[in-house]
């Protein structure tokens, strides 16, 4: 096993000590990092996205950034700004909290379209175009935006299309009662995150994203994305089915799935495994149908056949 | 088990109600209730309030409703209480409704249903209603697969579907070969149906002339109709006479003599005899009829060899100048014989005839005067007669129907020594001027005489004409309607309405074109058809080539269609491996994946659900996945290793 894989796991299990019970959603976000994309949490305030984050930060050493979005906000607030500077008699660019390997976006709905949508092509690109000039962000380059979808007074809630650019979304609930209980006597998790030790760097999180690409795909696991897709374009309780980015979505973080499992090949229990907090956010329910992305999903993983 | 959802129980049950409606006239009335009763159940059982009924309920049900059946009809060997059988089981599996097959099951009986309904009805009209039938329960097939009740969609796509059949049905009409019924059942009610028989007392065709059914349409070839005077069907003859009924001579029957010879002009007829009344053929004297499956059976009588079932087409020649033929001495004393010794006056009558008349001609003309002298009266509603009826007739109540001339004319021929015998059939016939051929009705039918002349041979000699010219020269209804009771409550009724009579003449020319085309379109038809069509193309290369190229693909594509796991095993032996291991399981342990469970997942559950199998299961699953999902060459040899299920024992579940 290479030396990443054993840090990786180190990771997972220290990011374990400070969100307690809350394994799966750690793995998926680890999940959501390695297959290179960008993590959406909706929940409530007060379950922990914050802590995620922030340990998320911690282990894996990379350069940490947290912006918090209000109704204000401007998209020079994030990219960043040129200013005059009069020693050297020219503009200098500012570069804003962007340019970091690890944002967290605090409440993403606060801001308005204009600022979220200059965030969210900069996460779609990689780079950042300002005045003329495109400016590359470091690498790895990973966000996690949580938005509280329940309050939505005075928020611009995404759209379908903005949501889309999320690889993932998930969310985390309520702890379970032994858990709670650990937490409430246990130490404030603030602190505990300060000792929070770093397992991996940034260039072992790009040697582990390439490991992702390797992992080996058989055609009938292709297959049986391909089954999921069609169902859902064909199934008369959804609005829109799945588009081929969210195919390759799939497909993607099915990979990363994977090899977190510590397997080099892809199983249809991977493609599973990720199918909710992949496709969820991107089904749109028809008209008259009352169920939601999650039933859709579970809907879909019980009607298509895995085997040929 | 597959919830059905309610829109889609509810057309299951409208279509077993069409397809059953139809058959209400056949099938006791009572079957309309069970099924009424049968579907409230189920409904309640639908919509969660009762439950399925019990097997000891369900066997009461069945045993009381076959009694019912065999209480209807008091007999099992006969079509209608089979077809009340299939109907009733059809009614009844409605309680037994659990899976989406069992739906189906019902569904596919409907069309057997529909299809039953031709046995007994096969006019034109029958098929619209067919069609209806067939939409109903095509929609209803479709609801079973809805996710949401759409009736207009379901019914477009079932009229599609009708559609596309269209050119298969009309292929398969032309070319499917028409094989000859390998059993026959009697119909009850062909029994039943009025038409002739082969006995006569008075009264009998008064009778049957009440009835306004079709007997049978004739075409004329060149569309010349023979006069009206000439329209004598004859059907049989009745030579014994046993002072109260005519019957059949049935010895004569036995002998096969050699058809009449056929001199003069000819005319050359189709006959198309309705099915269900008849056990003998007509035509006009003298005939011959050219078909392996009829018989001459003398005296210008036409029999079919075998029972008639359905409807009969035959073609006919005849000559209607009547020859001078030779009667041999029997079969002259058998139409002289005149047993018992009723009806002393008109005995008497005949001697005094005799006496005085040398001549037989004169002794014939004699009583046809007698007839027109006295005052007779031609009635459908005659007097009843007692034992001496042939005195009662001709001496007291002077009423009667075209059987008491003829049978006391005959009585008094043979009394007066003139060999005569009585003739039954049809006489006269409606012109169907829309398309140019003769209806012939029950209400036609007719009796008459015939007497035997040393100079002339047989000749037909018709008293009734004497009474009532007006009968043979414009028929029998045009002179009866007037006549209180002749078909008053029948729909023939109409014909004193020229528009009335104009379109039902139409319908009936419609529906003698189904008759000529579809109905008759038999093996002989078929390779006329095929040959005019493909030249020398014979009926069987046709049905090996339809086999070959038509038969052949559509069941590869079916199969390839059906089993898809079949299909993806023929690539890949994994899977086929994979499948058989899981089958048999299925054999040991009952449990199976479900197909959105994966190999893995199902695995731990055979773990938890039957842990005596789990290590086998567990290592067969692990090589397959390393077969299907990572390149790995050991994994098949593996795998086709672990394709027989392996059981741990007792003691080693215990250990582990």
């Amino acid at each position: 096993m290479p030396s990443e894989l054993e840090q990786l796991s180190a990771a997972r299990a220290e990011i374990g000590k400070v969100l307690l019970g809350k394994d799966r959603q750690i793995q998926q976000a680890m999940c959501c990092l390695l297959a290179g994309g960008h993590l959406l949490v909706e929940d409530l305030p007060g379950v922990g996205k914050t802590t995620l984050s922030q340990a998320f930060a911690a282990v894996t050493g990379l350069a940490y950034r947290r912006v918090q979005f209000t109704s204000d906000m401007l998209p020079s607030d994030i990219l960043g700004v040129s200013v005059f500077d009069r020693n050297s008699n020219a503009f200098h660019f500012h570069p804003g909290p962007v340019f970091t390997q690890f944002l967290l976006v605090d409440e993403i709905n606060r801001a308005s379209p204009k600022t979220q949508s200059a965030l969210l092509e900069a996460m779609a690109e990689g780079r950042v175009t300002t005045e003329g000039e495109t400016r590359s962000l470091p690498k790895p380059f990973f966000v996690i935006a949580t938005q509280n979808p329940w309050f939505q007074s005075g928020t611009f809630p995404l759209p379908e299309s903005q949501l889309d650019r999320f690889l993932m979304r998930i969310s985390l609930g309520y702890p379970d009662e032994r858990s709670e209980r650990q937490l409430l006597e246990g130490g404030d998790p603030r602190e505990m995150l300060t000792t929070l030790p770093s397992c991996l760097d940034d260039a072992q999180i790009q040697r582990l994203q390439e490991l992702v690409k390797r992992v080996e795909v058989r055609s009938s696991v292709v297959s049986y994305i391909q089954r999921l897709i069609a169902f859902s374009r064909q199934d008369a309780e959804i609005a829109f089915g799945l588009s081929t980015r969210a195919g390759l979505a799939l497909l993607q973080c099915a990979k990363a799935w994977a090899l977190l499992e510590g397997r080099d090949y892809l199983l249809p229990d991977d493609v599973q495994a990720v199918l909710e907090p992949v496709a969820a956010h991107r089904l749109q329910p028809a008209a008259d149908s009352n169920a939601d992305g999650a039933e859709l999903v579970a809907k879909m993983l019980e009607r298509v056949s895995v085997l040929a | 088990m597959t919830r059905t959802s309610a829109p889609a129980v509810m057309w299951l049950l409208l279509a077993q109600l069409a397809a059953i409606a139809p058959l209400a006239p056949t099938i006791p009335v009572w079957m309309v209730l069970v099924w009424g009763a049968v579907a409230w159940w189920y409904w309640r059982i639908v919509t969660a309030a009762w439950s399925f009924p019990s097997a000891l309920v369900k066997v009461a049900l069945v045993v009381f409703s076959v009694a019912g059946i065999y209480l209807q009809y008091r007999q099992w060997l006969a079509l209608e209480p089979m077809v009340a059988t299939l109907v009733l089981a059809v009614i009844l599996k409605v309680l037994e409704l659990k899976q989406r097959r069992d739906h189906w099951l019902v569904l596919l009986l409907c069309y057997f249903v529909v299809a039953c309904r031709f046995l007994f009805e096969q006019q034109i009209n029958a098929v619209p209603v067919a069609v209806l039938q067939l939409l109903a329960i095509l929609a209803a097939q479709q609801m079973l697969y809805r996710e949401k009740p759409a009736v207009a969609a379901s019914v477009r796509l079932s009229a599609l579907m009708l559609i596309q059949a269209l050119p298969l049905m009309l292929f398969l009409f032309l070319v499917f070969p028409r094989i000859g019924p390998l059993w026959s059942m009697p119909l009850p009610s062909a029994k039943a149906q009025t038409g002739m028989s082969d006995e006569l007392r008075f009264g009998d065709i008064a009778e049957l002339s009440q009835n306004a059914a079709l007997a049978f349409r004739v075409r004329f070839e060149g569309g010349q109709l023979p006069p009206p005077s000439q329209r004598y069907w004859r059907g049989l003859v009745l030579e014994n006479y046993d002072s109260q009924r005519w019957t059949v001579n049935r010895m004569g029957r036995l002998t096969t003599p050699p058809p009449p010879p056929l001199q003069g002009e000819r005319q050359r007829y189709v006959v198309t005899l309705e099915p269900g009344a008849h056990e003998w053929l007509y035509s006009l004297p003298v005939a011959r009829v050219n078909r392996e499956d009829i018989r001459y059976a003398g005296a210008y009588q036409w029999l079919p060899k075998a029972p008639l079932t359905g409807r009969l087409q035959y073609t006919v020649d005849s000559v209607l100048m009547q020859p001078r033929t030779e009667a041999s001495n029997r079969v002259l004393q058998r139409n002289l014989r005149l047993p018992g010794n009723d009806s002393p006056r008109a005995r008497e009558l005949a001697l005094q005839w005799a006496r005085q008349y040398p001549d037989p001609a004169d002794r014939v003309a004699a009583a046809l005067r007698y007839f027109s002298n006295s005052p007779f009266e031609y009635t459908l509603k005659p007097a009843l007669l007692g034992r001496n009826n042939v005195d009662e007739f001709l001496f007291e109540s002077r009423q009667g129907f075209c059987e008491h001339y003829a049978g006391s004319f005959v009585f008094l021929m043979r009394a007066a020594g003139v060999p005569s015998r009585l003739v039954v059939g049809y006489q006269g016939g409606e012109v169907n001027t829309t398309d140019n051929y003769l209806l012939v009705h029950q209400s036609d039918a007719h009796a008459w005489a015939e007497v035997w002349l040393p100079a002339r041979g047989w000749q037909r000699i018709d008293p009734t004409s004497t009474v009532a010219p007006d009968r043979v020269a414009l028929g029998a209804d045009s002179l009866l309607s007037t006549q209180q009771g002749f078909l008053g409550k029948s729909p023939l009724s109409l014909r004193r309405f020229d528009w009335a009579r104009d379109i039902r003449l139409y319908l009936d020319s419609v529906n003698y074109a189904w008759a000529n085309w579809v109905l008759n379109y038999d093996s002989e038809r078929q390779s006329g058809v095929l040959s005019s069509l493909m030249g020398g193309i014979s009926v069987k290369r046709m049905l090996v080539g339809l086999l070959i190229f038509g038969a052949l693909p559509m069941a590869l594509v079916a199969l390839m269609m059906f089993k898809p796991a079949w299909r993806a095993s023929r690539r890949e032996p994994a899977l086929r491996y994979y499948h058989t291991a899981c089958r048999r399981l299925a054999r040991r342990t009952g449990l199976r994946r479900e197909p959105g469970e994966t190999v893995a997942a199902f695995s731990r559950r055979v773990g938890e659900q039957a842990p005596e199998w789990a290590p086998w299961f567990a290592a067969l699953s692990s090589a397959f996945e390393r077969c299907q999902y990572r390149r790995d060459s050991d994994a098949l040899s593996q795998l086709r290793a672990l394709k027989r299920p392996k059981k741990l024992s007792e003691k080693e579940i215990a250990n582990a």
